[in-house]
């Protein structure tokens, strides 16, 4: 027995056999829990394959271009969403909160006069504060974030309607328009400001303490608040990170209409929600990944596009993207029957 | 060197839960904590992992007063409580579950994986339950297993004392067997154990005194050596011998 003066080389169980030592101390590339990014991976590579095949253009740079725009906003989203999903949580006011954010953004530009960076700081205030009032709601009040998040999202828009009513803002500074239409390298401003959110979040996620705590808060708050977590505070967080994150997407969908409707982005929530569950993501808390609800909210956009390129009306889009979603979860389904022995 | 209750006593309204009870702890030994449901076993432990905060009475730990009703103090002082759910986050792999709260860090918050895993295997390989890797789910280990990692994360930041409830219970025999392994190592190294539990056929097969508590007084502490299944069962059930 030699509990409390562990040896140094002690860990020869999962000794790597094939790669050096070192590599045994890296954290696990893809996070803490084990999702099976093998259904969404598979099922993105399957179709790409098929388009590939099918039509010849699926692979040019415009096309490309066009699905990795089509992801942007709901990778951000999906961001935000993993993170409340895997704290055992959910918000359902996340168009809301885009809409009321990019409407104050709009207001204290084209009604205030406000400078353009004061409008920004706004924007991304207005989504955090929202997001922190769903999680002071959750959390003190221990309301059911179903419930809570439901309502706000009738809160939220509700404000944004009666300030700007079926008002259309529009023509926004060239900067905002840069965001949302420029390109740096040839690749889509939207695109890059994305994949900077995936892969920062990433690492908090799977190589940071904070990303560690919110698995636990998730998985087992009870006693990740025996063992000295603020569970409150994670999951305030959590829905805080879900606002702001709302917001730069609002900001970036914005950019790229130059356009904002209180009554827009009303399809969003499920798109993000069914990129973060096809991701591997739990529904119900502790086990997350940032890397599959990339592949998420790629394998979504790809299936819209696919319906485009192949012809079919626009509508087959949502019939096309449930049945993909559903074979995913299916395998994944099964992937996790195994994992849980 | 011991975990000193004096005279701790705690009511609940009308209930008076615990009465005047005095308890020692020394180190490498292990003490059994018995009693009918409702004797006060579970105040008791809560007291000495300071969850609770007596009504009166003292604790003091390798003869170091601790400010009772702290558990924060209690860790401090080297008194761990282990539940009987184990408290562990099933998804999460044995290493990050033992440094949960406590994480290795850069001063930015990155874990320092290695060390961890190090520090991790290094407990959980000292036990004599079949190895495994610290980087394996919880969910996916034995029940002894999952007994090694929750008491892993207990004694691997320096505990002296460790409160264990009900380790044993719902477990299969071999499993059993297992766990009783592992609280002798334990003691051998020369922790301090208090073994809350029912069973009392586990607690005479490994602990060196018992302390028996019958509606939340102090019926009698007996060396096993010294008492028989018949005397504990009567300072259980009726109070006296």
């Amino acid at each position: 027995m030699r509990a409390n003066n562990p040896p140094e080389t002690a860990g020869a169980v999962d000794t790597h056999r094939f790669f050096p030592a070192w590599v045994a101390d890296l954290p696990p590339l893809l996070g803490p829990t084990k999702v099976p990014l093998i259904a969404p991976a598979t099922m993105l590579v399957l179709l790409a394959v098929v388009m590939a095949f099918t039509r010849g253009d699926f692979f040019s740079t415009g096309n490309l271009r066009a699905i990795a725009l089509d992801a942007s906003i709901i990778m951000l989203l999906g961001v935000g969403m993993t993170a409340v999903i895997t704290a055992r949580g959910i918000d359902l006011s996340i168009g809301a909160i885009l809409i009321l954010s990019t409407v104050v953004f709009a207001a204290a530009l084209k009604d205030f006069g406000l400078p353009l960076w004061v409008a920004f700081v706004l924007c991304l205030a207005t989504g955090a504060a929202c997001g922190y009032v769903n999680g002071l709601l959750v959390t003190y009040l221990k309301m059911p974030d179903f419930i809570v998040t439901l309502s706000t999202e009738l809160v939220f828009r509700g404000l944004a309607l009666v300030y700007a009513g079926g008002a259309v803002f529009f023509g926004f500074p060239d900067f905002v328009k840069f965001i949302g239409r420029g390109r740096f390298l040839d690749i889509p401003m939207p695109v890059i400001i994305s994949v900077v959110v995936v892969v920062v979040a990433h690492i908090l996620f799977a190589y940071h303490r904070i990303g560690i705590r919110l698995h636990a808060v998730g998985g087992n708050p009870v006693a990740a608040a025996r063992q000295g977590v603020n569970v409150v505070r994670y999951r305030i967080g959590s829905y805080v990170i879900m606002g702001l994150l709302s917001a730069v997407a609002g900001i970036v969908l914005m950019a790229r209409l130059d356009a904002v409707v209180a009554s827009g982005a009303v399809t969003l929530l499920l798109n993000t929600i069914a990129a973060v569950i096809v991701g591997g993501t739990y529904l119900f808390g502790g086990r997350g990944s940032i890397v599959g609800t990339f592949l998420g909210a790629w394998l979504l956009a790809v299936v819209s596009n696919a319906v485009v390129l192949l012809g079919f009306e626009a509508f087959w889009q949502h019939v096309a993207a449930g049945v993909v979603i559903l074979i995913t979860i299916g395998l994944y389904s099964r992937r996790t029957a195994r994992l849980d022995g | 060197m011991a975990v000193e209750l004096r005279g701790i006593s705690k009511r609940y309204g009308q209930v008076l839960a615990l009465e005047n009870v005095d308890f020692t702890l020394e180190r490498g030994e292990i003490v059994g904590l018995v009693g009918d449901n409702g004797a006060g076993k579970s105040t008791l432990m809560k007291v000495l992992s300071g969850a609770v905060r007596p009504d009166s009475g003292s604790f003091a730990v390798d003869g170091q007063p601790v400010n009772p009703g702290n558990p924060i103090g209690a860790r401090e002082a080297g008194v761990e409580m282990l539940y009987q759910d184990l408290s562990l986050v099933d998804d999460l792999p044995t290493v990050m579950n033992v440094f949960l709260g406590r994480e290795l860090t850069t001063r930015f918050g990155f874990l320092r994986f290695g060390e961890m895993r190090r520090h991790a295997q290094g407990i959980v390989d000292g036990f004599s339950v079949r190895g495994f890797s610290v980087t394996q789910p919880v969910g996916q280990l034995s029940g002894g297993q999952r007994q090694v990692s929750a008491i892993a994360r207990s004694i691997g930041f320096g505990s002296r004392y460790v409160i264990l409830d009900e380790p044993t219970s719902a477990l299969s025999p071999n499993a059993r067997q297992e766990v009783v392994e592992i609280i002798s190592g334990l003691a051998r190294s020369g922790i301090g154990v208090v073994m809350v539990s029912h069973d009392l056929a586990t607690v005479r097969q490994i602990c060196s005194r018992v302390a028996v508590l019958h509606l939340g007084r102090l019926a009698g502490v007996r060396a096993m050596t010294d008492t028989t299944q018949q005397e504990l069962v009567s300072l259980i059930v009726d109070g006296h011998a």
